[in-house]
């Protein structure tokens, strides 16, 4: 069980880190709000699952520090999802594909720190998260079709 | 002892907002009496203030209560109890700023009126968001700790949900581990759900904070509303489900009899988590590009949420207390009164979320009516409860029998001349969210303002009496003396 767990973590790491640096592989710049959140969603979605899966601590509390971080952290990652800097962002593959990176790590980082708070607050944390993240490709940034 | 601290700090600071937006809308209903004459952006802008301030209010009292009941369970960390406050109060002082300056859009900032037309200045706009951001950010912290809690208390989600009691009762029961108290399921549920909502509140919220930086924007109306209300609709429900923890707890200790968790409660609570977090959808029946879809998930789910309280929670009350030989105290009085007070207001709340009613009550108000009864004569009710079992219990001293009488007459009379107004000219069609009414609105808010001057005069009385117990010595019970020790 543990070795599946270990697997689909690196699996799940490994292709976030891929998918981070399709920017430099398409050169795409003309991207959707509604289809860049989607992608972003799911890069966050891979650094979510990667980190559920190799997480190994015990149930014992911690820091509260890591409660901090575990709430903060989705509502920074909603400011630089501001569709404003995608246009910016968007024209340079390498800056792109770091931005994707930041996603994967942040994402990472929350459920992380919510594991490491209290063992299964992490789950929660994740749900959070990508509820945010995939629920803003219907309408942050986005008009009425 | 510190933990009593943060409960009393938020306990009280939601008592002081409580009573001055009970002010608030005190002037609202004297406006609309014709009594006094307040200009209409004045009144849009009280209108905001008393909607947002009344919620966040109770949540508040809520909050500090819960969070010391299962610290009782299991130890948390105070300083994030302190963050939580800090964000919340900080939220608070923004909103207050904001409508100051007269921002007027309502507590629901239903997008795009906070922007389109507004004849208040932007920065109060900015400000209101960031008001409800602070109160959201505060109420993820308490919810993610108050999680954290339950999961360590109980044995994770598992534990926490009473699983094993319900599906394998007898390994359960041999293994001699021990299932959640009842009031353990409201914490739970609150923390579950009450971080969803503040995902969707959190998602909406920097949406328009970002379109207030950047009006170039584009949000999707249908969207931010839907989001809205499932933050808004979720944190104000959850309130009384925070609430009713209190009334788990203290109403046995007048009763004598014990309230355990059984499987039925059990598997209510599971109906809850699921109910609450999706009957918000009965807020958007007018809006006809809503998916037809979620409108029946709305209407179903505001059914099924009102089960559980009715049938157990209630019901369970008042078998708890029938031919129990209730000791009648204020406190219990009021957690009796505010189980009386959530089954009205829940009557009215499924009344209206019925489709083809909602069609004729949605714009009425009716829609005030019910979760005013829910919030004023339900969770306002618990919280006094609480407030008066902490401060009967620490001084082993009770109200006298003529101050219960008039307290009594006051809150719930004064109260239900206040609500009935609502519900009557709700039934006559009168519209709601409006300043001046239409006839009979006018002559309906003369008797419900007076209703609401006998309830406000009903509190004074209550924190007049809370005073003066908080004010008598601690109760010391007196220790048996030693065998063999001298007389």
């Amino acid at each position: 069980m543990n070795l599946v767990r270990t697997a689909v973590g690196i699996c799940a790491a490994v292709a976030a880190l891929v998918l981070s640096f399709m920017p430099l592989i398409t050169h795409e710049v003309e991207i959707e709000v509604h289809t860049h959140h989607i992608d972003h969603a799911v890069l966050m979605g891979l650094g979510v699952i990667a980190v559920l899966a190799l997480y190994r601590r015990g149930a014992q509390a911690s820091s509260p520090m890591w409660l901090w971080i575990a709430v903060l952290l989705p509502v920074a990652i909603m400011f630089l999802m501001a569709p404003s800097l995608y246009s910016d962002i968007d024209p340079q593959p390498l800056p792109h594909s770091l931005y994707h990176l930041m996603f994967v790590l942040l994402a990472a980082l929350t459920v992380y720190a919510g594991q490491r708070f209290v063992r299964g607050v992490g789950w929660m944390s994740a749900i959070v998260l990508e509820f945010m993240a995939f629920v803003a490709a219907w309408g942050y940034g986005v008009a009425p079709r | 002892m510190r933990e009593r601290t943060v409960m009393w700090a938020y306990m009280l600071t939601g008592i002081a907002v409580f009573v001055l937006m009970a002010l608030v809308g005190l002037a609202m209903r004297m406006e609309q009496a014709q009594w006094i004459t307040l200009n209409a952006q004045l009144f849009y802008s009280l209108l905001t203030l008393h909607g947002a301030g009344m919620i966040t209010a109770m949540v508040l009292c809520g909050m500090g209560g819960l969070w010391y009941l299962m610290y009782q369970e299991q130890p948390m960390d105070h300083g994030i109890a302190w963050g939580a406050y800090f964000f919340i109060v900080l939220g608070v002082v923004c909103v207050i700023g904001a409508v100051a300056g007269g921002f007027a859009a309502a507590w629901t900032f239903l997008y795009p009126l906070p922007f389109v037309g507004a004849v208040w200045p932007s920065w109060s706009t900015g400000l209101f968001l960031w008001g409800i951001a602070f109160v959201t950010i505060g109420w993820a912290l308490w919810c993610t700790q108050i999680l954290g809690c339950v999961f360590q208390a109980y044995g994770g989600l598992r534990g926490a949900l009473a699983w094993d009691l319900v599906f394998h009762h007898d390994e359960f029961e041999k293994s001699g581990r021990r299932e959640p108290p009842p009031f353990a399921f409201g914490a739970l549920v609150t923390a579950i759900d009450g971080l969803l909502a503040a995902a969707a509140g959190m998602a909406v919220g920097v949406a328009l904070i970002m379109h207030w930086y950047h009006p170039q924007l584009p949000i999707d109306p249908l969207w931010a509303k839907n989001l809205t209300y499932f933050f808004g609709h979720t944190f104000a429900n959850l309130a009384i489900y925070m609430a009713i923890a209190f009334v788990y707890f203290a109403l046995p200790k007048y009763t004598n009899r014990e309230w355990h968790t059984s499987q039925v409660l059990a598997i209510a609570w599971w109906g809850t988590l699921a109910f609450v977090a999706t009957a918000y959808f009965h807020h958007l029946y007018m809006d006809f590009v809503q998916p037809r879809a979620l409108q029946y998930i709305g209407e179903v789910a505001s059914y099924l949420a009102a089960f559980p309280p009715a049938v157990v929670t209630i019901f369970g009350g008042a078998l708890l207390v029938y031919r129990s030989h209730l000791r009648w105290t204020l406190a219990s009085m009021f957690f009796y009164a505010g189980l009386v007070g959530w089954l009205i207001g829940g009557i009215g709340a499924v009344i209206d979320a019925t489709i083809p009613i909602n069609l004729s009550l949605h714009n009425t108000l009716w829609v005030p009516a019910h979760f005013h009864t829910y919030l004023l004569e339900g969770v306002a009710m618990f919280v006094f409860g609480w407030i008066f079992y902490m401060l009967e219990t620490r001084a082993e001293a009770f109200t006298p029998l003529l101050m219960r009488w008039a307290i009594g007459l006051c809150v719930f009379g004064g109260g239900a001349l206040l609500l009935l107004g609502w519900y009557v000219a709700g039934a006559a069609g009168v519209p709601r969210r409006y300043s001046m009414q239409p006839a009979p609105g006018p002559d309906i808010a003369s008797w419900a303002s007076i209703g609401a001057i006998i309830l406000i005069a009903g509190i004074l009385l209550c924190i007049f009496e809370a005073g003066r117990l908080a004010l008598l010595p601690r109760f010391v019970p007196e220790r048996a003396p030693k065998e063999g020790a001298p007389a």
